[in-house]
Parts: C-alpha cells; sequence; structure tokens
C-alpha cells in the first residue's frame, strides 16, 4: 500500500530504471493511497508526479515471489487431496 | 475511507438501511409467528422445499467475504485468485450427496455437533465444538465488522452505527423466526444479489471492455495474468479445501440437511452452489478492472464497492449498498441461528438439561441469539484487525475436520483414534504452516495431515460402526 500527501492532483509513475527513462503511468487524480500488485520479480522505482512536472524522491520496491517449485510442489499435494476426497463422497458406504 | 470519501450521502444510506431493516424485521416476526417448539423455531418444522432451499444455500454462501475477500483476491492473486475463490463452490457441490445422506442416517438430528458426539465420542466432541464456535464467531465477527465498514465507505454512515444497525436487525428477525425467517428472508435476499451483480456487472461492462482491462493489466500489474503466479496456484486449492471445510462441518449448512424435505437437500445444494458459482467471478473482473477505470484503491477489500460506486456513481452506489445489505444480512442470520441452535443443542440440552421441553429450548435458542449478537457487537466495536487475516486464521481448524466428518459419515471403520489425532495433529500443522509460511498453505497442509492420519487409523481400526446409533440423537 502506498501513501502519500498532496494538495493537488498527481500522476504515480513506476519504472524499472532509476533514472525513470522508461515509465508506466499506475494512475492520475487526487487520491492519496494506491493499493500496489500484480509485479514480476525485480526492482522498481515509484515516483509521483504533479501537474507543473515537480517529481518526488524515488521509491524503490523489490519483489521476490514464492518459489514456483513450492508452489508446484503444494498444488499437487492439493489436487491428491481433493480428488481424495472426491472419491470417498461419490463411492458412497461400501462396507454396510 | 470517511464520510467526505463516501459516494453515497448519509441521508440516503440511512433511508436505505431503515427501509431494509424495517422489511426483514417485519417479515422474520410474520414467518415465525408460528413456531411453537424448538424443532419448529430450529428446523423450520423439517420441511423446507427445493425453491427456498436452493436460495438459502446460495445466500447463505453470498456473504461480505464474496464482494469484498473475492475482489481483493483478484487484485492480489490475478485471473488465478479469483477462479480459486470459485472453488469455494465445491463445497457446497460435495456436501450435496452428504446432506441426503446425513437426512438417511440422522432422521431426527438436530446438530452437526450431535453428529461427532454420537459417531466419535466425547473427546472428539469437545475439540469440534472448540473449532467450530472459534470459526463461526470468527465470521460472525468478520461480517459485522464488513457491514460496519461497508456502509461507512458507501454512505458515510459511521462504522459504529452501521455495524451495529445490520447486526441488531438481524438479531431481531433471527431471535423472533428462527430458521423459518432465516430461509424466507434469504430467498428475497438471494433474488435482490443475483439482479444487483447482473445490473452492476452489465454496467461496469459498458464503461470499458474487456480488451482495455487486458492491455491494462499486461503494462501495470503482469503478474495477475501469469499462469504461473507461484502464491495464486498455491491459493487454489487451499480455498478449495477451505471452503470444503467450512461447509462440511459446520453447523449452518447441517441444519439445513435437517431442514430441508425428505429428498431435496442434494439437489438444493447443489443448485445453491450453481447460483452461486459466478458471483465472485463477476465481483473479481470488477477488482480486475480497477486499473483500466483509474480508480484508486485505497484498500484491498474495498476495491469492488468502490470500483461500482466510482463507475456507476449514486446508483451504483445504491445498488452495492443493497446487495452488500443482502449479502451480510443473509449470512449473518444463518449464522446466528445455527450457532444458537449449536450451543442449545449440544450444551444446555446434552450436558445441562436433557429433560427440557421442547418449548424451553426454544426460548433458550432465542436467548442464545441474543447473547452472540452482543458479543460480536462487543468485539467488533474497536475494529481490531483485516478481514483476511481473521477469516483465514480458521482455515487450519476447519480443513482438520474434513476427513473426519467424511469417513465418519461413510465409513464404518473410522474410528475415533483416527477423528481426534486427525484434528489435533491436523490443526497444529496447518497453524504452524500458518505463521511459518502464510495463511494461503495453512488449510491444504491441515487438511493433508489429518487425511494420512485418519487414513492409517481406518486401514488399521478394528472397530466397526453401529449405523443406527447415528439415529438416536432426539
Amino acid at each position: 500500500m502506498l501513501e502519500w500527501q498532496s494538495d493537488s492532483p498527481v500522476s504515480l509513475e513506476i519504472s524499472t530504471s532509476p533514472d525513470f527513462s522508461k515509465t508506466k503511468q499506475l494512475y492520475a487524480g487526487s487520491a492519496h493511497r494506491y493499493f500496489l500488485s500484480g509485479l514480476a520479480n525485480g526492482d522498481y522505482y515509484l515516483r509521483l508526479k504533479t501537474l507543473e512536472g515537480q517529481t518526488s524522491t524515488p521509491l524503490l520496491v523489490s519483489v521476490v515471489h514464492q518459489s514456483l517449485n513450492r508452489a508446484l510442489f503444494l498444488v499437487a499435494i492439493g489436487a491428491l487431496v481433493t480428488l481424495a476426497v472426491v472419491i470417498t463422497i461419490l463411492r458412497g458406504a461400501r462396507d454396510e | 475511507m470517511n464520510e467526505a470519501a463516501a459516494i453515497l450521502p448519509p441521508t440516503v444510506g440511512w433511508i436505505l438501511l431503515a427501509l431494509f431493516s424495517a422489511l426483514w424485521v417485519g417479515l422474520g416476526f410474520y414467518w415465525g409467528r408460528r413456531n411453537k417448539s424448538f424443532e419448529d423455531h430450529a428446523l423450520a418444522g423439517r420441511n423446507i422445499g427445493l425453491a427456498l432451499g436452493s436460495a438459502t444455500a446460495a445466500a447463505t454462501w453470498i456473504t461480505s467475504n464474496t464482494t469484498m475477500l473475492a475482489p481483493q483476491f483478484a487484485l492480489e492473486l490475478g485471473v488465478w485468485g479469483m477462479l480459486a475463490y470459485t472453488t469455494a463452490s465445491f463445497g457446497l457441490f460435495l456436501f450435496a450427496p452428504m446432506a441426503g445422506r446425513i437426512r438417511k442416517l440422522m432422521p431426527t438430528g438436530y446438530t452437526s455437533g450431535d453428529f461427532f458426539r454420537l459417531r466419535y465420542g466425547r473427546t472428539a466432541w469437545s475439540i469440534f465444538m472448540v473449532y467450530t464456535l472459534f470459526y463461526s464467531l470468527t465470521w460472525l465477527v468478520s461480517m459485522a465488522m464488513a457491514g460496519g465498514i461497508l456502509l461507512n465507505a458507501l454512505s458515510g454512515i459511521p462504522y459504529a452505527w452501521g455495524m451495529t444497525v445490520i447486526l441488531g436487525v438481524c438479531v431481531a428477525y433471527t431471535m423472533r423466526g428462527g430458521l423459518a425467517a432465516v430461509i424466507g428472508t434469504d430467498f428475497i435476499q438471494s433474488l435482490i444479489i443475483i439482479v444487483g451483480v447482473v445490473i452492476v456487472g452489465f454496467a461496469v461492462l459498458s464503461h470499458v471492455s474487456v480488451d482495455e482491462i487486458h492491455h491494462n493489466l499486461e503494462a501495470t500489474r503482469p503478474a495477475l495474468l501469469n499462469v504461473l503466479f507461484p502464491a495464486a496456484i498455491m491459493a487454489i486449492f487451499n480455498n478449495l479445501l477451505f471452503g470444503l471445510g467450512e461447509v462440511f462441518h459446520n453447523n449452518v449448512w447441517w441444519s439445513r440437511a435437517f431442514a430441508f424435505r425428505d429428498g431435496v437437500g442434494g439437489k438444493a445444494f447443489a443448485l445453491g452452489g450453481l447460483i452461486w458459482f459466478p458471483i465472485p467471478v463477476a465481483a473479481g473482473f470488477i477488482a480486475l478492472a480497477s486499473g483500466a477505470l483509474n480508480v484508486p484503491v485505497p484498500a484491498a477489500d474495498m476495491v469492488g464497492p468502490l470500483v461500482v460506486a466510482d463507475v456507476l456513481g449514486e446508483f451504483g452506489a445504491i445498488a452495492i449498498f443493497i446487495v452488500v445489505f443482502c449479502s451480510l444480512a443473509s449470512s449473518l442470520d444463518s449464522l446466528l441461528a445455527a450457532t444458537s441452535d449449536l450451543i442449545t443443542e449440544d450444551i444446555y440440552r446434552k450436558l445441562m438439561r436433557p429433560d427440557a421441553p421442547l418449548e424451553t429450548l426454544k426460548k433458550v435458542a432465542q436467548y442464545v441469539t441474543l447473547a452472540l449478537g452482543l458479543f460480536t457487537w462487543a468485539v467488533c466495536l474497536p475494529r481490531i484487525g483485516t478481514l483476511a487475516s481473521v477469516l483465514f486464521f480458521a482455515g487450519p481448524l476447519v480443513g482438520s475436520m474434513i476427513w473426519p466428518i467424511v469417513t465418519g459419515l461413510y465409513w464404518r471403520r473410522a474410528s475415533t483414534v483416527g477423528a481426534v489425532g486427525g484434528m489435533l495433529l491436523g490443526a497444529g500443522v496447518g497453524l504452524v504452516c500458518y505463521f511459518a509460511i502464510g495463511w494461503y498453505v495453512a488449510t491444504l497442509i491441515a487438511t493433508a495431515v489429518s487425511m494420512v492420519w485418519v487414513l492409517a487409523c481406518a486401514h488399521f481400526s478394528k472397530a466397526r460402526f453401529d449405523w443406527a446409533k447415528l439415529s438416536e440423537a432426539a
């Protein structure tokens, strides 16, 4: 969650380089908070820009996702457990 | 959010709140007038048909979390997160065959506690009661808090007042009308929710195309479109199993299995699941559209209502206000009724007053409903904690009960050692994983550990349970 204070509308920009040679605009308006999500692994620089062109000090955000191997391992366990539940219910009471 | 930032004027919010409060309380008192005994109050005379049954299953499962947490899942975990939330419908689909089995084995049963006590004995029942009361109270608190937060965000009604009114209304009509009032209001609430979500969904789509949403996500939140987003794919089965655990163990669903007319339960739960399935998809889609619509999101769990209100203005705010009020009421009333029945039947009747007449039990259930409401109100007033963290803390507990319940219903060789060990080991390891890794694996690990223990015990068990013992609940 990003929070800032500003009396006038601002745009929130993101870049992968500290000099903001290539930027993308995440938001433009009068809000004071922004929920940041969905970034790929890597370092990102964020800054606010006013309508007059003034910019804030850049903020560095590092994104490190969970291990994909661990995620796939857990998916396999989940699929196995779920399948076992489904089979048990659909088979019903066989030992009555 | 505060009053200045709210899109709906507080006066409009108060008028809507007053109108719907009067409607639900009036209908609750009307439908409750024929309740004479505990069986009428707790199980609506065991005579609920398919239309009411399907509607109550869907409406109860459409909670504040469907309108707040499903969009949060989409915004944090992307498309997989949105789909992960929809897997909660599997709880209703798989409970459908179980409902028929429950009705057959326990034709005079009242609660899921009856099942644990008769099937596995007092120790397993005690653990079940601790788990289910923790879960039920967590759910109650999270929904009452959500009510206050949402009404405040949409209309500027102060949090404490919004939470108090929505909780008070649900307590009033549930106390007076019991399950008949809960199911009757659920029917109307489910119709309002479905119509509201369809209108809102099409309205949002008319403001932004799917292509625009896709381009925006690709540019600003690319991981949300990644099919191998690690946290998102971890959440899929964790959420699915959380949903199974919630439905399989909780008296909200067992009381309906007992209340539905013979032969109705299976169809009603399956239809309820089908009705519920598209709701979180629509709610999640709205959240994914927030970037393309340039809607600032001050908190992840507020994204759905805020996008709708921002795009559609006052009309959208009114629509989402009504939908949210209905989804909160339809779940709060069900949980109040089912939990008060559980305490009345399992604690008051079975432990304290086995000879209590049914008329007295009805009065006790009404007072317990009031006490639950007051407890929830007192916990919610300080507004502590976020919705997701409060809710997912209960995940390992409910996940650990899946296997004891499923095998207990279908296998004569399922044993007490298996059930007790499965619940304790599963919940213990799951909670450790909750803190060591994160909420998105806790339920999955808890269910897997419980499964291994329960299956091993059943394999080596020489006991063969006599199903006739389950019909002694009355």
